[in-house]
């Protein structure tokens, strides 16, 4: 009797599947179900220790955040301190800093492909950023290298050594620019950008730039722009112009600048005053080099400004409200010309974003 | 600026002597217990605070003090797990800074950090234990205990004096985890001096499996580099003068060497970072009596240091190796007398300099004088009893290398009220209010970029209102107290991430308001002959929430930390010699970060512990116990603090001798 519950049962299941739509309609329904679009994927960093960085996933058709997308998408957690979140080659690249991994996700549903695990001899290499060159991704490592990882076997192939702390990267004139912060010797921070030849893949300069090398970004003329943090109180945060045919400074900006988010050929600098709290968002023209506006975005609903993106297929500019560093925060999103629209509830610390039509 | 300083406090060091020996005609006292500090005349009900003695603490075996200071209500522990491994606790929703720690009557203290470690403070010596926040039960005790916002008093048996004239003690723990312990103490003690020596070696491999949830999967894994090598040793000494004065001398060290195992990190399992510590302390008093007048003088001299190694850190001069030296020298004077029958007037002064130097360049040299004076009166009625007291306090700071702290002068008042004794359910009730503060310290104001020394005392204000009761019951006794507190913390001394996630500051943000109560019950019965049974209950509910600015997203979320509801519950079972005892640890979930979200959430427990015990007498002289104990029974994953994991299962076998 009870065999035959079993079989009428199993009858009952299969009749019910085959009644459903064909297999072929029913797996690309599936994949356009699963597709990411219309929307945003966020990374927020979270806190040092405590596991918590997560990727939100926004949908622009209903402003709802899931902070739980990635831990959806993977059964597991993100890790602690994701720092950078990249697309290239229809994967999305995490950098995952404190757990040490690059997550490699498919771009269109965000699953996981693959996770590499950032150690050396039982020594976690801590990777901070990453960019993209043909059929490599460069990772910048906080143990003094970048790492060249093959986007097709998904393999670091080799490491390239470079200052204290590399901290972000930018590429032109066929060269990779790096930033070597120096960060966890402070005080004695660095103060060099890093000439990586992406032909012999070898560091061929180091360019004086000032203390504490942070943001760098690629103008339109191939001009390098690179902020150096100085010491958060008497030396001065400043930006400062490499030329990238003789990988030379070539100016130093004699005003305040903290971070650097490339819109068109114009620059949005942003500043904050540790002494007085105080934020304010620059436009500079990177033609003709002036600034535009010394005041371009009204902070006012602002609590931490922790970055901005700009998105050219709306031409909107998106910040990041930190909220003090340790509530969840906000994507705040502005006109091209500065005037506020809306606002997005996301996880913690907010810092990168990759935009899906 | 300091020795102007010291000038000040000898002068007001002469008034209070002047005080006391002006009124010599008075009423004798009886006889004062000095060793112990009991309080003169009548004991001070325990609404307001509670003691846990030697036989409860053999029974739980704790690895240390900070476990036994959970049992008491009003308590939250904060462990990072592990033996030897850092932990505090927080009093009623205040920061650990705001409890006093007081060993044989000195206190402990630690300018650098503000806290002791209380996982590193071992039982094995402890006589009693006690915890109160609402009055001390001795007026002799360093002034500045009477300032703060509670105060953990441990009486050991070294230090004090014995009714036999030999003493050896002895105890070997075998534990999980590979944990190696022996101690020894031997005491020899007549009515008039006492010599002591003890020591006690500790170490073990410290490594534990762990559970954890990583998103919807269970991660097991092995907690490393836990390691743990400790000691200590001491000799101590005391001598009773006919003119009923007694002077003691006590020199204690330690030493330690563990690895830090740090957070649990998801995908990197590296942890490479090291602790080793010594300190040295030596402390003298001398206690007078003369008629209704008793003082008490007493210093307090500590030298230790602390190195701090981070082999792999990826700075460039390849890694951390970061050493701190802490001097410490506090002197003091305590007096009370009593005034006609029911009146007692008491106070004193006491004066504690610290200095601090870093190993690494860069690095402030701070150095501290901290004066506290206090007057008190104790008015003692036949159903009422009153205190009032008024505290004054004076902080003077140097830095050579760079800017200083700003030197502070606060006043500070508490006031208690006592209804005695009530009826034959034997009924008490108290109500008291406290002002008090607790200075920076020197990490939170020097300490390399993080430190800020634009920082202010962080303000508390406690009001209780309590009852207890004990009825009298044959072959029964019942203890039940019930207190309702409401407290206030101003200009909370946080870290928090300031110019980025990675440089993080002490800012004085954060105001705190707790409002909760505790409660106990405490049952001992004689089931019939030779079997006794005894129950000890405890509850605590805070409400302890952010209520910094009404704009913030964590206005009224209940703070980092702080479980709303926490419960002991411990019952054992004796017959002549032999007995048993299962406890179980409740803590409700708490958060990691001040806003209530569920990503925040830690989760809360519920452990269980049981131990079974023999003791064995030889000619009434030799006294053997031998215990088994299992903790956390059920094997049960949890976290004080986030990714802090605890271990799983672990069993231990005690054995300890005393001559009697």
């Amino acid at each position: 009797m009870r065999y035959v519950k079993l079989v009428l049962l199993v009858i009952i299941f299969v009749g019910c599947k085959k009644k459903k739509v064909s297999p072929t309609d029913d797996s690309i329904s599936t994949v356009e179900k699963d597709r990411l679009k219309n929307g945003m994927m966020v990374l927020c960093q979270g806190l040092f220790q405590q596991n918590n960085s997560t990727i939100s996933w926004v949908d622009f058709s209903d402003g709802v955040s899931d902070d739980l997308f990635f831990t959806n998408k993977t059964e597991r957690l993100l890790g602690d301190t994701g720092n950078d979140l990249q697309e290239y080659g229809g994967k999305v690249y995490v950098v995952v800093n404190v757990s040490s991994t690059i997550e490699i996700l498919d771009r269109s549903t965000g699953k996981s492909i693959k996770q590499i695990s950032m150690m050396n001899n039982g020594i976690a290499k801590q990777p901070r950023s990453i960019i993209f060159s043909g059929s490599n991704a460069f990772i910048s490592c906080y143990d003094g290298y970048v790492d060249v990882l093959d986007t097709a076997t998904l393999t670091i192939t080799k490491r390239i050594k470079v200052g204290s702390n590399p901290e972000q990267l930018a590429i032109s004139n066929n060269k990779i620019y790096v930033t070597n912060s120096g960060g966890l010797s402070s005080p004695n921070v660095d103060s060099t950008v890093s000439v990586i030849n992406l032909s012999s893949m070898d560091e061929v300069k180091k360019i004086t730039v000032g203390k504490n090398p942070g943001t760098i970004v690629v103008d339109n003329q191939g001009d390098i722009y690179v902020i150096a943090r100085g010491n958060y109180s008497s030396i001065p945060s400043r930006m400062v112009k490499i030329n990238p045919i003789l990988d030379q400074v070539e100016t130093t900006f004699s005003f305040d600048a903290s971070g650097i988010e490339k819109m068109g050929n114009r620059l949005l600098i942003n500043y904050h005053n540790y002494s007085s709290s105080t934020s304010r968002v620059a436009l500079f023209d990177a033609e003709s080099e002036t600034i535009l506006s010394n005041s371009f975005i009204d902070l006012s609903k602002f609590t931490t400004l922790y970055g901005m993106k700009y998105r050219a297929s709306n031409d909107k500019i998106y910040c990041f409200d930190a909220m003090g560093y340790s509530n969840t925060g906000y994507v705040r999103v502005f006109s091209s010309l500065g005037v506020y629209e809306t606002s997005f509830h996301v996880g913690l610390n907010p810092s990168k974003i990759i935009f899906y039509e | 600026m300091i020795n102007k300083h010291s000038l000040l406090v000898f002068l007001f060091m002469f008034f209070v002597h002047l005080l006391g020996f002006g009124q010599d005609t008075l009423k004798t006292l009886t006889e004062v217990n000095v060793t112990s500090f009991e309080r003169l005349k009548s004991k001070r009900l325990e609404i307001s605070s509670q003691t846990i003695s030697r036989e409860q603490i053999l029974l739980s075996q704790p690895e240390d003090v900070g476990v036994i200071l959970q049992k008491f209500s009003g308590v939250s522990l904060k462990s990072y797990g592990g033996l030897g491994g850092l932990k505090t606790i927080s009093v009623k929703g205040l920061g650990s800074n705001h409890t006093t720690f007081l060993v044989d009557g000195f206190t402990v203290s630690n300018t650098q950090t503000g806290q002791v470690n209380l996982g590193q403070v071992q039982t094995d010596n402890v006589e009693s234990i006690s915890l109160s926040s609402g009055g001390s039960n001795s007026f002799l005790l360093p002034v500045s205990s009477y300032m703060n916002g509670s105060v953990v008093s441990i009486n050991t048996f070294e230090n004090n004096f014995s009714p036999q004239l030999f003493n050896l003690r002895f105890a070997s723990r075998l534990g999980s985890f590979g944990e190696i312990d022996t101690y020894v103490s031997t005491k020899f003690s007549n009515k008039n001096v006492f010599f002591s020596a003890f020591g006690k070696y500790r170490q073990a491999n410290g490594n534990y499996a762990y559970s954890l949830r990583n998103g919807k999967m269970l991660y097991e894994g092995i907690r490393k580099n836990n390691d743990l090598l400790d000691w200590y040793s001491g000799i101590s000494s005391g001598f009773k003068f006919k003119n009923n004065s007694q002077l003691r001398l006590i020199y204690k060290t330690n030493g330690a060497d563990q690895g830090l195992p740090g957070a649990v990190i998801l995908y990197n399992t590296m942890a490479n970072q090291r602790l080793s510590t010594e300190a040295h302390s030596v402390n003298i008093d001398f206690t007078h009596q003369y008629k209704s007048f008793s003082s008490r003088i007493f210093g307090i001299f500590n030298h230790d240091w602390l190195h701090y190694t981070d082999a792999y850190f990826l700075n460039n001069t390849g890694g951390i190796s970061s050493r701190y030296t802490n001097n410490s020298a506090q002197i003091g004077a305590s007096t009370q007398r009593l005034i006609g029958e029911q009146s007692i007037l008491f106070g004193g002064i006491e004066s504690r300099y610290s200095d601090l130097s870093f190993s690494t360049l860069n690095s402030a040299v701070p150095k501290r004088l901290h004066s506290f004076g206090l007057i008190g009166f104790n008015l003692n009625k036949t159903n009422w009893i009153t205190e009032v007291q008024v505290s004054a306090q004076q902080v003077i700071e140097e830095n050579k290398t760079g800017e200083r702290a700003e030197n502070r002068f606060k006043v500070n008042p508490f006031l208690a009220i006592e209804k005695k004794e009530v009826g034959t359910w034997k009924w008490k009730f108290k109500v008291w209010y406290r002002n008090s503060f607790r200075m920076p310290t020197f990490n939170e104001l020097y300490y390399n970029s993080i430190g800020n020394v634009k920082l202010k005392p962080e303000e508390a204000n406690q009001f209780s209102i309590g009852f207890s009761n004990q009825p009298i019951q044959k072959k029964m006794d019942v203890f039940f107290t019930l207190n309702g507190f409401a407290n206030r913390v101003e200009n909370q001394i946080l870290a928090i991430p300031t110019k980025n996630l990675f440089v993080w500051s002490m800012q004085n943000i954060g105001r705190v308001t707790t409002l909760g109560f505790e409660t106990r019950i405490d049952v001992k019965k004689q089931i019939k002959k030779n079997w006794s049974t005894e129950l000890n209950a405890n509850y605590t509910y805070q409400y302890s929430v952010d209520v910094s600015s009404n704009k913030s997203p964590t206005y009224l979320n209940q703070v980092a930390y702080i479980p709303r509801h926490t419960s002991i519950i411990e019952y054992s079972l004796k017959r002549k010699d032999v007995g048993l005892q299962v406890s179980s640890t409740l803590s409700s979930l708490r958060y990691s970060l001040n806003e209530n979200i569920v990503s925040n959430q830690v989760k809360g427990f519920a452990l269980f512990d049981a131990s079974i015990f023999s003791k064995i007498n030889f000619q009434n002289k030799h006294q053997f116990r031998i215990q088994f104990s299992v903790k956390n029974i059920f094997n049960l994953p949890y976290a004080y603090i986030r990714y802090f994991v605890m271990p799983g299962r672990n069993y231990l076998i005690t054995l300890n001798y005393a001559l009697r």
